[in-house]
């Protein structure tokens, strides 16, 4: 008797989404496509435990024993963009989590107590943001090396400036909400303010931003691959697989444009969940 | 028997999607004479500002006119094509808002604002429409109105943007004002000039005026007959005498029994039972039934037409069938 | 012999005006100047005026939701301006507030249960049966039980003022400023709400100061009443007096002004000349002086005091309406 309940229960809910669908192509769309690239971060290397060489079918084009060709040393395209995704996704995904977990206090001091710690946070913030990331990535690489972590570090240490910006607008837009004054008038302590009221009204907004700084994130770090200061060869990266493929772009395109491909559909990937989030919460306020 | 000069017949509005219309507003009818000035009263969920964007033509979807004529000077409004509407919005029929702060384009000034609306209707250019501003200000009285046409609307208090937007709605002397709930933002105190002012401004240009408001108080002030709106029908029309003496609609009643009268000391105000029922609600019958103090259960079974009773008073309630004027 | 609940001596909240790169303060917004006055226990104060006049900020300066720039707040005798730290957050306890609007004042993220059980977990009252002490707040301002777990906008504007109203009494109170409670309701809510607001009071033996720019709502739940202008209160005396024997001319001019629900009442209205001043930026001497009929040049460069003219009915003017009790006989 529970069982049924619970499974029409389920069922529901699964009808609810898909009935929600329609109105929701974008968010849809690219929780799709997210979902598939984190199959392929866990899965990838899983499936391709190793990419043989084999020098005698280089750089051929889209086939079907290789359905996107394979590169200067005769590997299998597909086995390599598939493996290289992973590491532009965690870091990407990462980078920014842990940007969130060091920007959320300076975000929430500057924006609630304002005056002289907005200050102080800002300026700090708004130096760094004169660099665009890119640049700032490049000299930020330097110090904590090319390996993946140091990558993730610097993922984080270029987005977090744009986060703690966001994170003080949102939250100087909820200081000034009568609840925050009546949380006041009722005598609540201040972190019981910071953590429940004002925090849990961030998240949603908060999450969009994620998204949006986690689609430049993947550029950034791609592009770092494409300059050589990414992770280094064997190990496969979009981003470095898109450099080597320069060299031979007039014989065999499909060497860059396979990864290019797959970077521009994360990027994709999440900005549609972005714009989705958005469109969400936007419609939800307007109720 | 004045002319009429707005006829409206069993309109109705409702907003939504395809599939999903919800009525906000059903079967008004009722007509304004020349010169007259009338209240259109209810609470929110009334459907009175719906109704009053209606005759102005501002009803954008995904809401929609579904039935019933606007006669205007016998032209019908729910036919006019876009243009035509925009060449009879200030000239003939003008609109005055709640909040002038945001009815008021903040980044130009009031002169360039006046001169827009003459420029459009009247085809003034720049220094005769400066020149009529600064009439048209003195007549709304503003003080200093060679200064004033050149600031900006932030500068100017509520009173003074309230007769801005009455100098810019007046400006084309139109022969129907519709006034939406033009004193609620303003101060009790402003709040008496600016029904003074109106009060004059429509006599002396024998214009007609629609007062949109929930405040009884501004009705018994301004108007000469009033219509009470609940749930997006008509309930009662009636000279206004008539209607704070002796009112019929029970709803009436117990709006005016609700008002808490300076100088009266009861232990506990009337209050109305219950809610207002949503428009998406589905009820057969009178929308005011489960809030009634005098339900037949007929009331629940089918919604009441207007019964005309008393002559010149209509109510649309079924105690009144047959011209009974009590209910 | 009514017993003093609250007194405000001479206070005063003046918001500086900051201008500039370096944000000096070039001036101050005199929000409240000068103010005194006294709730006794068991009454509701009204204080009335326009934009401007400052009530909302005594109101909050009177619960220390604002810090007093001068004067003295004292509350059951005690003077809270010694008071700190957790001393000070436990006078929220007695002291509560109601706000005007009923969409901004709950969080929308938080069920009823977490609204209502916010108080009671800031004060260390967390323990012990919070579901129960929820449903008889519930109970209280009539809103069923079965609510606990909506989020604020599944209800109407009244109901969500019911919450908040609510959300006041969970730590039971003895002094709640009531700031346009009602303001933003319809005719039919409020009369709902201020019949609601009128049987806790004698249910809990509450005390109100119910700021508002509605006289008619004022007058009906109100002991007293309190005319304030520009920052200064200029006449106090009981309701039915104030209203039928207003003595300062701003006020006989603001009960003039509200219009009537009674088309055959031809009132002689007082029309005032000129906007309501900005208080960052008020005339010298009495406030109301340029908008007065009466004034005279004392009034230009003097403040007047509020005196008592029989009755407990006190004015602030130099030359008020002659009373029809035994006071100063004033010619014009």
């Amino acid at each position: 008797m529970k069982l049924k309940t619970d499974l029409r229960q389920k069922r529901g809910f699964a009808h609810g989404l898909i009935r929600h669908l329609p109105g929701h192509a974008g968010l849809t769309a690219g929780c799709i496509i997210l979902l598939f690239y984190a199959i392929l971060s866990i899965a990838g290397p899983m499936i391709y435990p190793r990419i043989p060489e084999n020098l005698s079918n280089v750089l051929k084009s889209p086939s079907a024993a290789n359905w996107f060709g394979t590169d200067e040393l005769g590997r299998d395209l597909l086995a390599r963009v598939f493996t290289g995704v992973r590491i532009d996704f965690f870091i990407a995904v990462g980078g920014v989590g842990l940007a969130y977990f060091v920007a959320l206090p300076f975000g929430l001091f500057a924006g609630y107590f304002g005056g002289k710690v907005d200050r102080a946070i800002s300026v700090v913030a708004e130096s760094m943001l004169t660099f665009p990331s890119t640049v700032l990535a490049i000299f930020i690489v330097t110090i904590f090396g090319s390996s993946v972590w140091g990558l993730l570090l610097t993922i984080t240490v270029t987005q977090s400036p744009q986060l703690v910006r966001y994170i003080r607008g949102f939250v100087i837009q909820i200081r000034n909400m009568e609840y925050i004054e009546a949380a006041n008038a009722v005598g609540s302590r201040l972190s019981f303010i910071l953590l429940r009221h004002v925090l849990r009204n961030t998240v949603g907004n908060t999450a969009v931003v994620l998204s949006l700084l986690a689609s430049e994130a993947v550029l950034v770090a791609s592009a770092l691959g494409f300059l050589g200061l990414g992770v280094q060869p064997p190990t496969p990266e979009l981003g470095t697989i898109l450099s080597r493929g320069r060299t031979y772009f007039t014989i065999a395109p499909h060497l860059m444009i396979f990864p290019g491909l797959f970077i521009a559909l994360l990027i994709l990937g999440f900005n549609l969940v972005g714009d989705g989030l958005r469109d969400k919460i936007d419609s939800k306020r307007t109720r | 028997m004045t002319k009429q000069i707005l006829q409206i017949d069993g309109l109705s509005v409702s907003f939504g999607q395809m599939g999903e219309r919800t009525t906000v507003v059903k079967d008004v009818s009722f007509s304004v004479g020349e010169g007259e000035i009338i209240g259109l009263v209810g609470e929110s969920g009334s459907g009175k500002s719906v109704t009053a964007k209606a005759v102005m033509g501002m009803i954008k979807k995904p809401g929609a006119i579904d039935s019933g004529s606007i006669l205007f000077r016998d032209r019908e409004l729910t036919k006019l094509p876009p243009g035509e509407y925009r060449k009879l919005r200030c000239r003939e029929i003008s609109m005055i808002f709640q909040e002038p702060m945001t009815a008021l384009n903040p980044v130009y000034t009031i002169g360039e604002q006046f001169a827009e609306t003459v420029h459009t209707h009247l085809g003034y250019q720049k220094k005769q429409a400066l020149e009529y501003g600064v009439q048209m200000l003195a007549k709304v009285g503003i003080s200093m109105p060679e200064t004033r046409l050149r600031q900006y609307p932030h500068e100017l208090s509520g009173g003074m943007r309230q007769r801005m937007m009455i100098a810019i709605a007046l400006s084309c002397s139109p022969s129907l004002l519709i006034a939406d709930e033009p004193t609620t933002a303003l101060d009790v105190t402003i709040q008496a000039q600016i029904l003074e002012l109106m009060k004059d401004l429509c006599h002396q240009n024998d214009m007609s005026t629609i007062v949109v408001t929930h405040d009884m108080g501004v009705v018994a002030e301004m108007c000469t007959r009033v219509m009470v709106m609940y749930a997006g029908r008509i309930v009662e029309i009636s000279p206004v005498e008539e209607l704070f003496a002796d009112p019929i609609h029970p709803y009436t009643g117990a709006l005016l029994r609700s008002i808490p009268r300076i100088g009266e000391h009861p232990e506990l105000l009337y209050t109305i039972p219950g809610s207002i029922m949503t428009p998406g609600q589905r009820h057969a019958g009178c929308r005011f039934s489960p809030r009634c103090d005098w339900r037949l259960p007929r009331c629940d079974e089918a919604e009441p037409p207007i019964f005309a009773v008393d002559g010149e008073r209509q109510v649309r309630c079924w105690r009144c069938e047959g011209g009974a004027a009590h209910a | 012999m009514p017993e003093a609940l609250l007194q405000l001596e001479n206070i005063k909240k003046y918001f500086p005006i900051k201008k500039g790169l370096l944000r000096r303060t070039v001036g101050y917004v005199k929000a409240v100047d000068d103010v005194t006055l006294t709730v006794y226990r068991g009454e509701t104060l009204g204080v009335v005026g326009e934009s401007g006049s400052g009530k909302s900020t005594l109101g909050r300066t009177a619960i220390r939701l604002l810090e007093a720039t001068g004067g003295k707040v004292l509350f059951d005798g005690e003077d809270l301006s010694r008071l700190t730290g957790e001393n000070r957050r436990s006078l929220k306890r007695d002291m509560q507030i109601i706000f005007q609007d009923p969409y901004g004042s709950l969080n929308p993220r938080f069920r009823v249960r977490e609204i209502l059980a916010e108080p009671l977990i800031a004060h260390g009252e967390a323990d012990g049966d919070m579901a129960g002490r929820i449903g008889a707040l519930l109970d209280d301002v009539g809103l069923s039980r079965d609510y606990v777990n909506r989020f604020p906008h599944e209800f109407s504007g009244g109901q969500r003022q019911r919450i908040s109203i609510a959300r006041a009494l969970a730590l039971r109170p003895r002094f709640i400023v009531c700031d346009e409670a009602v303001s933003a309701l319809d005719v039919s809510t409020q009369s709902q709400v201020l019949n609601l607001l009128k049987e806790l009071q004698q249910k809990y033996g509450l005390t109100y100061l119910f700021i508002s720019h509605n006289i008619g709502v004022v007058n009906f739940i109100s002991h007293r009443v309190a005319v304030m202008y520009l920052g200064r209160i200029v006449e106090v005396a009981e309701a039915d007096e104030i209203y039928h024997n207003p003595l300062h001319p701003y006020t006989k001019a603001l009960f003039s002004a509200i219009p009537e629900p009674d088309p055959l009442l031809k009132k002689q209205r007082i029309i005032l000349p000129g906007d309501v001043p900005s208080p960052a930026n008020p005339p010298g001497g009495c406030g109301f002086h340029p908008r007065c009929d009466r004034c005279r040049d004392c009034c230009k460069r003097e403040i007047p005091c509020l005196e008592e003219q029989g009755n407990g009915h006190l004015v602030s003017c130099f030359y008020p309406e002659t009373t029809s009790h035994e006071g100063k006989d004033v010619t014009i």
